[in-house]
This record gives structure tokens, C-alpha cells and sequence, in this order.
């Protein structure tokens, strides 16, 4: 497999654009729910900032191990007193619960979400987007930074997919999580959707590789796994994927 | 929040937790983040642990009921906000308390206290003294890793996120809600206690939303599983997280069953 993996450092990375990869690695074994079978190896789990002219977007606010990390990395890359906006792809816990200590440390804004009950946060506004499964939206969730909330039929609770045009950058939460420097089989990618195996998956197929193939995508961030690099190569892991999600389905 | 009273259920069994508010169409509505604290003649163990908007309230509730007893076991059915958001506030306000259950991932959302997770599959049980705490497949859920439990003493099983139902209100206005609601005065009551048992319709507007996956999946299968248990385990009650305890469990089997079917047959 060519697709590429980014590098992992103690700081952010660049992802495309305006976009940098924050977080750090965690052990991927069997103590983590999303672990396929039999894995025994390191995994990126990640959230990104999207750079504006007069504020920054977070994308998920990454797991509490990285809290730290994710704090100096968000020091480095944000000006002194600049907004933030916090868009969660899930309100799961591995994307909400550094909220409280991002807004401690930062001037978080607003935090921008779909589903679940509530929210961990002190400050922020709220501001709760209704999009059908299937179809997507934009909002400009801060002066300079429209983006797109798709919201995938592949999912297990409610999610978003976010898309930032102006970098050809395509944000999956819990989808395409499946990539790893010693390759990647798609499949490995599906143990948090145990239902397909007994679903009829064609449209949720489909729509897979149509999300990525109608729009102009030069990378994929996924929440966990590493990123995609490439706009060839995020076609060729959105074809792939789409194949696995069919293969798994009932006819 | 409404219900800041604890109610006891059956022996040894109390219904904690509260009601987060929605705006209805003008008419406020609620939707339950239920807990339930099972007290065995030598340990305590708590179902959940509330949403953290109601963690002054659930904290109370819980040392209401403990008195001067310690709570020995948090069982969050699954590592989501409203099941597992308060365990820090527990873990630091009972220190010698565990965190049982399916406790994957919770060394990432919780590094402190990854020495007191003490992993629990289905089938294994814990003894509480004069009760027999067990954990069970959780036949309907959103995570994988989620269990259910059964209590020997009060005959209740603890469903997490299955078995929830609306009653008798519309949806929250302009909001396509996936939580089950209910009127205020109505959060402390069993559904056998509500003026009318809850529809099949009611049950699937709460399932269709909430658990997007039963919209792909005939889940028939499930409700086989759960009838053995059922068989296995006497049950009086069922203590869902999000909606009123049941006290029909019969019935309700059959109305969540054929809500299952008609979210199935509807997308």
C-alpha cells in the first residue's frame, strides 16, 4: 500500500492548508474498545485546528492521556487571547472531555455539536446543528472558516464529517481510522460497527466513496490512525473502504 | 432537574439521577438521565452515574441513600457523558471505590484512576451480600463496549440505553431530539403508573433516533436473547437510562419489540 503516514512528534503536524494535527499516540491493544483483533501496536488518536484570519476552529478537543499535549501544541499554534471555536464531530468522550481545560486555558468561544445529552463545558455558548443522515450543511463557525457538516450514514451515534473547501481537507471522526505505518486493511477499521455485519450496506457503501469522490479532498483526518496524504490516496482508502463496508453487509 | 428525591423501587434499589429540560412547542418537557444505586447487606454498587449537569444532585442522592456506608462499585454501562460523565466526582468522594464493567477506554478518558478499573465481562457477577450483582450482554446498545446488569435481590435488570420510550409529548421544537421525553410530573413514575402505557409508536420515536443503527437492522434476533435471559433471571423491573422504570415488562417487551420492527421497515 503507498499511502502515506504522517510524521509524529510531540508537536502539531501539518495536515493541508490550514489545517494541523494535534494529539499523540496511544497503545492500541485489547484495552481499548476500537482495537481489532489481535492488534498490538501504537495508533495517533487525533483533533485539528483549523487556522483562521481572526480565530481557529477545534475539531474535537482529543483524549484526556493527551490533555497536556494537546494544550502546549494548542499554545504553540494559537495567538495570545485568539477565539476559539470547538466543532465535535461525536459528543463520545474521547472527542468533548479536554473542553473544561481548554477553556481554562484558551478563549474557546462556542462549542458546536450534533446529538448526545449535554456537553462537558464551563463557558462556551452552545450551539446544537440538526443535519439528516445523508446530506450535509455549511456554517461559518468563525469569521473566514465556512465549513461543511456531513453527516455520514456511516456512524454509529451521531456524527459529523467536517469539510474545510478552502484546504481540500476532509475530517472523519470515527471513519477511516483504519491506516497505520505497516499498511491497513479497511476492514480493521469496522470493529466499532459490529451492526453491518448485519445491515445491508450498499447505500452506506456508496455513499463512502461518493463523499470523498465528489469533492476536491487533498487529505483525510480521522480521529484515530493515522492521516491520509494525497488526494490519489485518499481515493484509493475511500474505495477501499467502501469495498470492505459492502463486503461485511448481508446481501 | 425535577426529581431531586431519590425513589426506592424494590429492596434494596433506588431510582437516581434527574431530568435534563427541552422546549416543546411551547411546553417543557423532560428526558431522563436515570442512575440506580443497588444497596447489598455488605457492598453498594451504582448503575451509572448520572449526566454531570445533575452531579451536585446525583452526589446527594447517593450519600442520602449510603448514610455512613461507603460505595464499594460504579458500574457505568458504557464510557458516554450521561453514563459515566460524573465518575471522577465518585471516585474522589469514595475513595476506595472501583469502576467495574466492560472498562475499556476508560484509561484514556480517565488516566488518574486507571488503577481502579476492575474489568467485568458478560456472565460474571459480583456479591453484594445478600444480592447477586450480575453482568449481562447488552443486547441493544450503541458502543460495543457496553454491558447490562441484573440485580437477584430487587429482581431489576439495568438496560443503559435499550428500552427507552417517549410518553404522550411531541418532539422538543425544531429540534429532531434523539432522547426519549416526558412530561414534568411524570419523572418518578413507573410506566404502569403514567396515564396511559407507553405506545409503539412512542417506543420508536425514542429507538429511531437514538440508536440510528436498529434503522438498518431487524433486531428480532436481540429479543430472542433477551426472552432467555428473562427466562434465566426472574425480573420485575427494568431500570432503562434514558426513560421511566418499568413495571410491565412484558408488555413493554412486546411494544419495544414491534417499535424495533416498525423503525426497522421505515427507512
Amino acid at each position: 500500500m503507498s499511502t502515506q503516514v504522517s510524521e509524529i512528534t510531540g508537536g502539531a503536524t501539518h495536515l493541508g492548508g490550514r489545517v494541523w494535527r494535534l494529539g499523540g499516540t496511544i497503545h492500541l491493544n485489547d484495552q481499548v474498545s476500537w482495537c481489532p483483533e489481535g492488534a498490538d501496536r501504537d495508533q495517533e488518536v487525533s483533533c485539528y485546528l483549523i487556522k483562521g484570519p481572526s480565530g481557529s476552529v477545534l475539531v474535537d478537543s482529543g483524549i484526556r492521556q493527551h490533555e497536556a499535549l494537546i494544550v502546549k501544541q494548542l499554545g504553540e499554534l494559537l495567538e495570545p487571547g485568539e477565539p476559539v471555536a470547538i466543532v465535535l464531530t461525536r459528543t463520545e468522550m474521547e472527542c468533548c472531555l479536554n473542553i473544561p481545560a481548554l477553556e481554562e486555558k484558551f478563549s474557546v468561544e462556542s462549542v458546536w455539536y450534533t446529538g448526545g445529552i449535554t456537553v462537558p463545558r464551563a463557558r462556551a455558548a452552545t450551539h446544537r446543528i440538526q443535519v439528516a443522515p445523508g446530506t450535509s450543511q455549511i456554517e461559518e463557525i468563525m469569521p473566514g472558516i465556512m465549513l461543511e457538516f456531513i453527516s455520514p450514514l456511516f456512524r454509529l451515534l451521531p456524527t459529523f464529517w467536517i469539510h474545510d473547501a478552502q484546504s481540500r481537507v476532509l475530517l472523519t471522526s470515527d471513519a477511516f481510522v483504519h491506516v497505520h505505518e505497516g499498511g491497513g486493511d479497511p476492514v480493521e477499521g469496522l470493529t466499532k460497527f459490529k451492526w453491518l455485519e448485519l445491515a445491508q450496506t450498499a447505500d452506506i457503501a456508496k455513499e463512502i466513496f461518493d463523499t470523498v469522490a465528489s469533492r476536491e479532498i487533498e487529505a483525510i483526518g480521522p480521529g484515530y490512525g493515522a492521516p491520509i496524504i494525497g488526494g490519489n490516496n485518499c481515493l484509493v482508502e475511500a474505495r477501499r473502504l467502501s469495498a470492505s463496508v459492502l463486503s461485511v453487509g448481508i446481501v | 432537574m425535577t426529581n431531586l428525591e431519590p425513589r426506592m423501587l424494590a429492596n434494596g434499589v433506588a431510582w437516581l439521577g434527574g431530568c435534563l429540560t427541552a422546549n416543546a412547542q411551547g411546553t417543557a418537557v423532560h428526558y431522563h438521565v436515570s442512575c440506580y444505586l443497588v444497596v447489598g447487606s455488605d457492598r453498594t454498587l451504582l448503575v451509572d452515574t448520572g449526566d454531570p449537569a445533575h452531579r451536585d444532585i446525583v452526589m446527594e442522592q447517593v450519600s442520602a441513600v449510603l448514610g455512613d456506608r461507603p460505595l464499594d462499585y460504579v458500574f457505568p454501562t458504557h464510557p458516554e457523558i450521561p453514563h459515566a460523565g460524573n465518575l471522577p466526582a465518585l471516585l474522589d468522594a469514595y475513595p476506595y471505590a472501583k469502576v467495574v464493567g466492560d472498562v475499556r477506554d476508560y484509561a484514556l478518558h480517565y488516566p488518574e484512576y486507571v488503577d481502579r478499573l476492575q474489568a467485568q465481562e458478560a456472565g460474571s457477577s459480583i456479591d453484594l451480600g445478600d444480592r447477586l450483582f450480575r453482568f449481562l450482554p447488552a443486547h441493544i446498545r450503541d458502543l460495543e463496549n457496553t454491558l447490562w446488569g441484573h440485580d437477584s435481590g430487587s429482581r431489576m435488570m439495568f438496560v443503559s440505553d435499550g428500552f427507552s420510550y417517549i410518553h404522550d409529548v411531541p418532539a422538543p421544537d425544531g429540534e429532531d431530539d434523539d432522547e426519549p421525553v416526558h412530561l414534568p410530573g411524570q419523572c418518578l413514575l413507573l410506566s404502569g403508573e403514567m396515564p396511559e402505557p407507553p405506545s409503539v409508536d412512542q417506543a420508536a420515536y425514542g429507538t429511531g433516533r437514538a440508536l440510528y443503527w436498529t434503522k438498518f437492522v431487524d433486531v428480532s434476533y436481540a429479543f430472542s436473547e433477551i426472552d432467555k435471559v428473562l427466562d434465566e433471571l426472574p425480573t420485575s423491573l427494568i431500570g432503562p437510562a434514558h426513560g421511566n422504570v418499568i413495571d410491565d415488562v412484558n408488555g413493554m417487551l412486546r411494544t419495544s419489540l414491534a417499535a424495533h420492527r416498525l423503525v426497522y421497515g421505515s427507512k
